[in-house]
């Protein structure tokens, strides 16, 4: 019996991909398919892969050809595979002639002629729309974002709003990028979506009005401060077909989403704690330390340190306790949350103006899970054991300062790409909002004593 | 100087440490130990000194430290005495011996309300007696360095105090299965809470508990959530739950971070903002570190109480939180899990009545293998005979020309002396090996068929079943299913035979011959066990006794249960049997057990006789 092997990505399956499968079960009696995960993709430097592996997967079963599908994520796979099944030629397309010469030190190697003018490279860009974009709000933030807009495809940032002058034309000097002091409506008009990196307080108005102009919507966490208003502007968004996307950019970083995997894959055992530690010593004079209303600790960063919790134990808590230390003014200096679960308990810790170890903690019952500080741009972490000599180290990749991702993650939804947001649920969104509510309401009745 | 003379009571793991270094630079001098069952501490004392290194003080020791277990004779001996007995005894140890005129150091938790360890205060007061808690970090050097540098401003204001102490422990050790003294809270929440009522004292405004548990209740992992006024404590604590042990103080500049193992305080850094500066302190910190309280203890009694009053309330402390812990035990929601196992105590020690109608079941482990060489003949009859046994296990392998034969180990060595693979002998070659070379000359190595020829009529007269493990996972065996069910088929046993193996794969593979042929997934714990059986699709979990590592989902409910322990000793191979008494494993649940020693559960008293019988009974309630 002949056995062939193939591999490819085979994205957005198209009829190139079919021929070339035909060709290759052609070759031999027994064919086999690796199709390589997005992972692996990346490491090679193929980004933006629009269908899930299964996706892909489901493609090529579909076509009936192949005998055996298998996976390939790792360098060095196909000399493996062609040993460990028997394989007697390794086909694949023409646009890689040469570069498998080396395998023919294993078996017969073929390159296959490929149709022309059909890859999903083409595909990609004829269904791709570039989304003109405004950025609200010209402080911190927004510079960052203009620095990452380059690594992004399909990304325009044609203007800003910013109701204050003297920071406005700051900006729109220094980025050369017309800016709009008054006119909100004006603005919405200009764009196809909104990047919101204004105050917190001011989120939930530009949002709503930007959704109601039709616009999507890319907002800095919080989008609003209740559960209801959230809830609001998430129904909003699903009736008029728009994309509302909270920028909790550790949702989007590729470590993190392999992080949260590796602690679901049972290397840990069963996992019984979750805690997350984020605190930053901010200067007196700064906003998050000085205004008490939209300010502190907790809405600093709650919505970091109870992502990986309601990812890892579920929105279903059994009860919830937040603890905070407040200055005179009644901002939260340090702010601990805790989660009791049916058969679990998470931590999240949030500082301002006190100062701990900022570090994620995943238990089970075999190991554990730490990630130091930055965990929230997960670049490293590693899996411990009882025995403390047996660590295993992952270092995924981690490119810029995170937001690309979470930007990639936007274009994607717009051009209807990213179907299903795993990555940031909304009943995840809505939990957070929900303890965010909880928290206002216990700092309301504090005041009153 | 004047010795002080010490007694000691209990022989666990922490006694061993106590006498090798924690008396030796003070002018405590043990003189006695106390225990129930006087033999079993002397056998600790043997092994205790076997292989110690020979010095002048030890030397001493040996000959004058004195075994008893007549109170009077103990009380009269010492001047002093540590307690380091089972939990749940402390407090009444610890009543009785300041009755009797008696120092007291009392391994922690000394008590579990707060009335009791107030009790003991003030009985200690009142006969001018020095009665302490031996919470040893609380001594040692390097922690009471912390507390000056946290209290000294250096890291601002102290707003979160939080101690995480976990170590995995098996399921069958003393920690899971010490009955309502196990669990984390207990075994390791003096440290975890010591931390919080050092810094921010012990007039804390709330305090709340939340752990889970195992099936019978047991609290793997425990946290202790303290609110202060100015601030807020966390203790964690986890006997079966792995989590980064550490101990941080944060304030409002900066924080403390301690690493593992933080409880013997040998280092800990000032950290700030900026993650480049940083302090490093470090401490000695000596031996099992036992020395730095048996000196305060020591220091007490010769000169009165300097650090008296502090400790006391520490003490107290420590008692009202233990309390306040086993108070939210008793009144929380019913542990998880729903499997509720009859305590083996009630089926195997009453005799005769185990069986099908619900107790605990005995299997014998290749055989009866203590009083036998495991996996042969006259070991697998001499269980086929016992009353009241459910089966048999036994381990299969394959010879060189692929015959099936009765042995455990890949290597013939342990058990023949030959150095050499099984599977590169022939049966004719094997069949020359003697398993044991002391024993009879029936002690060879049986073919399945043998085995299966000596059990068919105990099998088909008194339904015993045979488990068969396939010893796949080291050594594949290529077609050793087939060849195993063709031979229960052929002797006509398939309804009495379960098959089991570590490799998923082997047990797959009879399902597939056989879809009806019983299967039972074995694993070192109970979690890898439900992932086999799920991709397997077994009948029966085998999990080691000691891995009940995760609860029964649902999906598992109704699977038999049948753990296995490590701990028996097999035929002569020189280790005393200790655990004798395996009703806890029915506390976790487990239907069945796999012993070596099926005879001691099953009445017929093979050496030993009654006496012997009480005398297990009651070693599983006392010593670690």
């Amino acid at each position: 019996m002949k056995k062939v092997i193939t591999y490819g990505t085979f994205d957005l399956f198209h009829k190139g991909h079919l021929n070339l499968l035909k060709r290759a079960k052609k070759l031999g009696d027994y064919l086999i398919v690796g199709v390589t995960t997005e992972h692996f993709d990346e490491a090679r430097g193929k980004v933006n892969v629009i269908d899930s592996t299964l996706e892909r997967i489901e493609s090529v079963r579909r076509t009936g050809l192949a005998d055996e599908i298998i996976i390939e994520d790792h360098e060095g796979q196909k000399i493996e595979d062609i040993q460990k099944y028997g394989i007697d030629i390794f086909a694949i397309g023409s646009d890689w002639t040469n570069s498998f010469d080396y395998l023919n030190n294993f078996c017969k190697v073929v390159y296959l002629e490929r149709t022309p003018d059909i890859s999903s490279t083409m595909l990609r860009k004829g269904k791709f729309q570039i989304v003109q974009i405004g950025i609200v709000g010209t402080g911190r933030i927004a510079p960052r974002f203009l620095k990452e807009d380059k690594y992004v495809s399909g990304l325009h940032i044609v203007c800003a709003y910013n109701p204050e002058i003297e920071s406005g034309n700051e900006f729109q000097k220094k980025y050369e990028i017309p800016v709009f002091f008054e006119d909100y409506e004006k603005f919405l008009e200009q764009v196809d979506a909104v990047y919101i990196a204004s105050p917190n307080e001011t989120h939930y108005a530009y949002a709503k009005k930007a959704l109601l102009a039709g616009k999507h919507v890319l907002t800095e966490s919080p989008v609003a401060f209740t559960k209801r208003e959230t809830q609001e502007l998430y129904r909003l968004a699903r009736e008029k077909n728009l994309v509302l996307l909270e920028g909790i950019k550790t949702a989007y970083c590729p470590g993190f989403q392999q992080m949260m995997n590796t602690a679901q894959s049972g290397v840990i055992g069963e996992i019984k704690d979750v805690e997350a530690c984020y605190s930053r010593l901010a200067n007196e004079g700064t906003r998050e330390r000085s205004d008490a209303e939209h300010g502190g600790a907790f809405l600093e960063f709650a919505a970091y340190n109870l992502l990986p919790i309601f990812k890892l134990m579920g929105t279903e808590y059994k009860e919830v306790r937040i603890d905070s230390v407040t200055d005179e003014k009644g901002l939260d200096l340090y702010t601990k949350i805790q989660l009791v679960y049916e058969n679990g308990m998470a931590t999240a810790k949030c500082g301002v103006g006190v100062k701990s170890e900022g570090q994620l903690v995943i238990a089970g019952t075999k190991g554990y899970i730490l990630a130091e500080s930055p965990w929230w741009l997960t670049r490293k972490y590693q899996v411990r054991y009882e025995d403390p000599n047996k660590i295993d180290t992952y270092e995924p990749k981690f490119q810029g300062d995170g937001l690309r991702y979470e930007m990639s993650e936007f274009t994607s939804k717009i051009n209807g790409i990213e179907k299903n947001g795993y990555k940031l649920k909304e009943e995840e969104l809505f939990a957070i909002s929900e303890i965010t509510e909880l928290f206002i309401e216990k700092r309301q009745e504090r005041k009153k004593k | 100087m004047k010795r002080i003379r010490l007694g000691i009571i209990g022989t666990g793991r922490i006694v061993k440490r106590f006498l090798s270094d924690a008396w030796q630079k003070t002018v405590l001098y043990p003189t006695a130990v106390f225990h129930p069952r006087p033999e079993s501490a002397k056998a600790f004392l043997e092994e205790f000194y076997r292989g110690r290194p020979e010095n002048p003080e030890m030397e001493r020791m040996r000959k004058e430290l004195f075994v008893t277990d007549r109170w009077e004779e103990f009380t009269a001996a010492i001047d002093a005495a540590y307690i380091a007995s089972p939990h749940g005894s402390h407090e009444a140890y610890g009543k009785e011996l300041l009755r009797a005129g008696k120092h007291v150091l009392c391994e922690k938790p000394m008590a579990f309300s707060k009335k009791t360890a107030e009790g003991l205060f003030s009985l200690a007061k009142e006969k001018k007696l020095v009665l302490m808690e031996a919470v040893k970090t609380a001594y040692c050097p390097g922690f009471q360095a912390l507390l000056q540098t946290a209290g000294s401003g250096v890291i601002g204001e102290i707003c979160d105090v939080e101690a995480c102490f976990t170590k995995l422990v098996a399921t069958n050790q003393r920690e899971y299965t010490d009955g309502a003294y196990a669990g984390s809270m207990l075994e390791l929440g003096a440290y975890g809470v010591l931390p919080i009522l050092k810094i921010f004292g012990t007039e804390y405004e709330e305090l709340r508990f939340a752990s889970i548990k195992t099936h019978s209740g047991v609290d793997r992992f425990s946290k202790a959530m303290f609110t202060y006024p100015e601030g807020m404590g966390l203790a964690k604590m986890g006997i079966g739950v792995k989590a980064e042990g550490e101990l941080i103080i944060a304030g409002t500049r900066g924080y403390l971070y301690v690493p593992a193992p933080w409880w013997l305080t040998r280092r800990f850094e000032v950290r700030y903002e900026n993650p480049d500066k940083k302090e490093v302190y470090e401490y000695p910190y000596e031996g099992t570190g036992l020395c730095y309280e048996t000196q305060a203890f020591e220091r007490r009694i010769l000169q009165g109480n300097g650090e008296y009053e502090q400790h006391e309330e520490l003490s107290i402390a420590l008692a009202k939180v233990m309390e306040a812990f086993l108070e939210q035990r008793r009144t929380a929601s019913a542990c998880q899990g729903t499997r509720k196992a009859e305590p083996l105590e009630r089926t195997a020690w009453e005799g005769g009545k185990i069986g099908p109608e619900g107790g605990v079941k005995i299997w014998a482990h290749r055989g009866c293998s203590m009083e036998f060489p495991e996996n042969t003949l006259p070991a697998f009859e001499a269980a086929a005979k016992l009353p009241g046994l459910t089966g048999i296990e036994l381990d299969i392998q394959l010879s060189r020309d692929g015959e099936v034969v009765v042995f455990h180990d890949e290597n013939l060595k342990r058990l023949t002396g030959k150095d050499q693979p099984l599977r590169e002998l022939s049966l004719r070659e094997l069949k020359h090996l003697r398993v044991c070379s002391a024993w009879e000359e029936r002690a060879e190595i049986p073919t399945l068929e043998e085995v299966l020829t000596l059990l068919f009529p105990y099998c088909k007269e008194k339904g015993l079943l045979i488990n068969i493990e396939l010893k796949t996972s080291k050594v594949r065996y290529e077609g050793i299913e087939e060849r195993a069910y063709e031979s229960v088929k052929k002797q006509g046993l398939r309804d009495f035979v379960l098959y089991s193996s570590f490799l998923p794969e082997s047990v797959k593979r009879i399902k597939t011959i056989d879809p009806a042929a019983k299967t039972g997934m074995l694993a070192g714990s109970l979690w890898d066990c439900i992932k086999g059986a799920r991709w397997a699709g077994t009948d029966a979990l085998h999990p080691w006794a000691g891995g009940f590592d995760c609860g029964l989902p649902e999906d598992m409910k109704g699977h038999p249960i049948r753990v296995y322990n490590g701990e028996e000793p097999f035929f002569r191979d020189g280790r005393i049997l200790k655990e004798r008494n395996l009703t806890k494993y029915a506390a976790f649940g487990a239907t069945d057990i796999f012993t070596n020693v099926p005879e001691l559960y099953l009445g017929r008293r093979m050496f030993t006789g009654e006496k012997e019988n009480d005398k297990i009974k009651s070693e599983g309630k006392h010593g670690e």
